[in-house]
């Protein structure tokens, strides 16, 4: 970011000189009575960076998100925002004393105030003058400053979306949390709303936390995804690591559309046995020892099928099972052997169903990641 | 930068945990979030304190009182077992006991099936009129059911009584003819039903228009028609709030003693709350004796409340709110749109026409004549009444009274609803149970235990007293708007201002407070209602400096001075309607029958 842009957004949002603050989560735990809901996760933030913690419903984003919030106590391991402990054992700081704000998933934009009320509602100690002006800055940033005057419940749902992120902002804090921003909002807007989080908070600095269980959002969101299961971390990675090189059946099969087919590991280590198909499966990289239960995981569209096929290290027999047309491309189910595939292909290929066809992926396409258990 | 991966991966038992405990927070918070237990805030241990002193330490006082040979505070009382045995051990108290329960149970079953028939007719039919009508079921909660039997009694008396006197000369009969004779159990039955089945419509009524128009119009394509789907359908799911009626209502008939004393019930059974006021009041006062037969009630009531608790629990899973507001279909009655309008508007003529006609009969007539052939007006008696100090001064009694005992009880029951809902604290329990408790003790029980544990202070001889009494026995209604009314509001707006720098209080105050106001307004409409009628608690503890319009009624009615007594309940509801127009106006909110 050059300096003159810095400038420019620094009246208005900005931390002065630090953008952002770094953020440092150590061992945290969280539990419930008897029930752990987060079992010790671990990761780091630089000051500036966009994360995403992503996983299905009942993972513990939302309740590790909250508790670096400090809406909700840890009850073990901690929690740094830039340079200060905001929980440790025996320690912690009060939500509105950690210099930081969020976006709520429901907006949260309260009833009873006005637009500019509600922005403005987090500038305490600050002359009425200044405080007038931030708002109407921010206002600006989101666009709605012809609203202001407004309740927020004569907006619509992207509209209360933009006050609770410019209510957010308005605090300058140095880290920003998102508890699934965009979940209420429809597909449209979601898309349109999702580029603007991105550019206010590339344009202000601000470190972001970001949860969500909409792997779309994860990935063209972040700088890093941290993929949480059951109160783990399962995998962190940007998202292309992660979508490419996938370090289990789970992340596999959460981030895209990905078939897992159940092997084990042969002699040579880039092959492995998949029950009922002939010839081994052939992977670029050579996995776990041998005799190792892996899943064989390839993502759909790099399922190849007729001519394109043919001279890729795995090409098996198949049959048509069933296809549904999806305007950019045709989801094609194959039987192969007594597994399942997945594949897309370009919309027009004429298929029938039960019709015999040759598939095949590239040894490149193909990762061993180790067993997911029953 | 370093990203660590630390834990083995969870067992599956573990995960099925994880997966229970999120169902378990569904039906707590719609978000899928369980505050941890945290050490009792301030907050909470300071209402524990408050509801401590309000509604224990009276109870206390009761049961100490049933174990002592003389009034509690007085020098020579001292243990004794006397009072518990006479009530507990001997056959004297168990017809009355068992009669009570009778007339209990009578009195709640008939208010809910005529009340739930009732709330159906308004909100579903095409019944005649439906608005003019729902004013004769609310109506009589501004009468009040001590109000209303002073009327019942005027009208119904079997010797003077107005129906009486005049429909003997109306039919021709003899001088001696009783055509009915309110004076009597099925009379006091008739009497409560009135005052007390509005409760059942209002509960009835509100979950019937909060219910998914879907879940009928479903029933209707199915190929069900109005019976069956009433039966099948609509009555199942409102059938929680049936249920928190009938204990309720229940509850409210097993201490009542305002009803039968007012109509000169003179039969050889008295209900339970009679024998109390009685032993409590009457020569020769026997307090023990009184304290035991209370903790007789009590037992009872306790049992009432377990169930009433369990009914407004389940009572919450079927609020469908925030349904699309589609027209809902209405039903069309056919002949029966006749009588089913005669009927309720029967109702709204012996609960509400009926008296007040009786009430200002009484107050115009001298003598309070009860024959239309020699009726004569007068203002005497009014101007004699409001001649004398004792009304002005009551009226003052009431104000206050009307005034702080809601505010004071709203207050407290916004911290309870506050520290259940919100920080779901240790105590949150504790104080949830207590401040529903006074539901379980009848007004003349419960004002015996304030009576013993003020009676040496100097805040006995003034209102604060009453008032006292008054916030205790309002916790209960109180608790349950507060507490509805804070689980509407999200708590992320909340969390959202925490976010935005405010502390914990300065977000109770400038997001919570403001956005439960309705709820908190509406408790105090309706409680202020129930403040300046109040006569089951008030009788007990009211000396005449500082006895309310209610109990200065009560007190003509006991020297035998109907016509007064009129004129003072006419004066008690122009004051509740004043009251009600005034807080319509300054709060902007209504009393009706979407938030009784």
């Amino acid at each position: 970011m050059s300096i003159d842009t810095d400038r420019t957004v620094e009246s208005t949002t900005a931390n002065g000189s630090d953008l952002g603050a770094s953020l440092s989560v150590k061992d945290l735990r969280i539990a419930y009575g008897e029930v752990e809901a987060v079992k010790g996760i671990s990761f780091d933030i630089r000051p500036g960076e966009f994360l995403t913690l992503l996983g299905p419903s009942g993972c513990g984003k939302t309740t590790t998100l909250r508790c670096i919030a400090g809406l909700e106590p840890a009850s073990g391991g901690s929690i740094t925002i830039g340079d200060t402990v905001v929980a440790a054992p025996g320690k912690h700081v009060q939500p509105e004393k950690r210099g930081i704000n969020m976006v709520f998933q429901s907006y949260a934009v309260w009833p009873h105030m006005t637009v500019a009320r509600n922005v403005g509602y987090g500038l305490k100690g600050v002359s009425k003058q200044e405080a007038d002006h931030r708002v109407e800055e921010v206002l600006e940033l989101v666009g709605l400053a012809p609203y202001a005057q407004r309740y927020g419940t004569e907006l619509s749902g992207g509209q209360q979306q933009r006050v609770a992120l410019a209510r957010a902002i308005v605090t300058r804090p140095k880290l920003l949390l998102f508890d699934e921003p965009l979940s209420n909002l429809d597909a449209g807007l979601r898309e349109q709303m999702r580029f603007e989080i991105l550019e206010l908070q590339r344009a202000v600095g601000i470190t972001a936390v970001y949860v969500t269980h909409d792997q779309t959002e994860a990935m063209s969101m972040s700088d890093r995804v941290v993929l949480l299961r059951d109160g783990l971390i399962e995998q962190a990675d940007t998202p292309r690591e992660m979508y490419r090189r996938p370090r289990s059946e789970f992340a596999a099969t959460f981030v895209g559309r990905a078939n897992a087919l159940p092997a084990t590991i042969t002699g040579s280590r880039d092959r492995a046995e998949v029950h009922g198909i002939p010839n081994p499966v052939v992977a670029a990289e050579a996995a776990a020892g041998e005799g190792a239960s892996v899943a064989a995981v390839f993502r759909a569209e790099n399922v190849k099928a007729g001519a394109e096929a043919e001279g890729l290290e795995n090409a098996w027999s198949a049959t048509v099972t069933r296809f549904g047309y999806l305007g950019r491309t045709l989801d094609v189910q194959y039987a192969v052997g007594d597994h399942e595939v997945r594949g897309e292909l370009a919309p027009d290929t004429p298929l029938t169903p039960g019709q015999a066809i040759t598939i095949g992926v590239a040894a490149t396409d193909v990762h061993f990641v180790p067993r997911a258990e029953a | 930068m370093s990203l660590l991966q630390k834990g083995s991966r969870p067992s599956a038992e573990q995960r099925t945990d994880g997966n229970r405990l999120e169902a378990a927070t569904v039906s707590i918070s719609t978000k899928t979030k369980v505050q941890r237990r945290r050490p009792p805030s301030p907050l909470s241990v300071v209402t524990l304190i408050v509801l401590l002193g309000l509604v224990v330490a009276p109870l206390v006082m009761v049961f100490i009182g049933a174990f002592l040979n003389g009034a509690p505070g007085l020098p020579k009382s001292d243990w004794s077992l006397k009072a518990i045995l006479s009530v507990y051990a001997s056959p004297d108290y168990l017809w009355p006991l068992v009669g009570t329960l009778i007339l209990a149970v009578v009195t709640a079953g008939l208010s809910v099936v005529i009340g739930t028939l009732f709330a159906w007719l308004v909100a579903r039919t095409n019944m005649f009129i439906r608005r003019v009508l729902e004013w004769g079921v609310i109506l009589p909660l501004f009468i009040s059911p001590f109000i209303g039997a002073v009327a019942w009694n005027l009208l119904g008396a079997p010797r003077s009584g107005i129906i009486n006197t005049n429909l003997r000369w109306l039919l021709g009969l003899d001088d001696d003819a009783v055509l009915i004779n309110i004076s009597t159990m099925p009379g006091v039955v008739f009497v409560m039903l009135l005052y007390f089945m509005p409760y059942a419509y209002q509960l009835v009524g509100s979950s019937l228009r909060n219910m998914d128009p879907g879940l009928e119009e479903a029933s209707y394509m199915n190929g069900r028609g109005i019976i069956a789907t009433a039966f099948k359908v609509t009555l199942p799911i409102v059938r929680p709030a049936l249920t928190a009626a009938f204990f309720m209502i229940a509850i409210l008939a097993t201490g009542v003693f305002t009803i039968p004393l007012a109509l000169g019930v003179n039969t050889g059974f008295a209900p339970l709350g009679m024998h109390v006021y009685l032993k409590m009041t009457q020569f020769p006062v026997n307090p023990p004796v009184a304290a035991a037969i209370g903790t007789l009630i009590f037992w009872l009531t306790l049992l009432g409340i377990y169930f009433y608790r369990r009914s407004i629990r389940n009572a919450r899973r079927f609020v469908t709110l925030g349904g699309k507001a589609t027209r809902r279909r209405e039903v069309k009655l056919g002949w029966m749109r006749v009588p089913a309008t005669v009927l309720v508007a029967l109702f709204g003529l012996f609960a509400a026409v009926l008296p007040i006609i009786a009430l200002l009969i009484t107050a115009l007539t001298p003598y309070a004549m009860t024959d239309f052939r020699s009726m004569q007006f007068s203002l005497e008696t009014i101007t004699q009444v409001l001649g004398s100090i004792d009304v002005w001064n009551s009226l003052l009694n009431t104000v206050w009274l009307s005034l702080l005992a809601p505010t004071l009880a709203v207050l407290v029951a916004f911290a309870v609803a506050y520290v259940v809902v919100r920080e779901r604290g240790r105590l949150g329990g504790a104080l949830d149970y207590l401040a529903t408790f006074p539901v379980a003790v009848p007004g003349i029980v419960f004002a015996m235990g304030i009576l013993w544990l003020y009676i040496r202070t100097p805040i006995y001889a003034t209102v604060a007293v009453l008032t006292i009494a008054l916030v205790a026995a309002f916790l209960p209604t109180a608790t349950r708007f507060s507490t509805t009314g804070l689980m509407q509001i999200d708590p992320s707006l909340e969390e959202a201002a925490r976010m935005s720098g405010a502390s914990r209080m300065r977000a109770a105050l400038t997001i919570t407070l403001p956005l439960v106001r309705p709820a908190i307004l509406a408790a105090w409409s309706l409680l202020f209602i129930f403040a300046s009628r109040e006569v089951n608690e008030t009788v007990l503890l009211a000396l005449p400096s500082t006895r309310p319009l209610a109990v200065l009624a009560w007190d003509h009615i006991n020297a035998n001075d109907p016509g007064a007594a009129a004129v003072v309940s006419i004066l008690l509801m122009l004051f509740m309607a004043a009251g009600l127009l005034i807080a319509r106006f300054v709060f902007r909110t209504r009393l009706d029958s979407s938030n009784l």
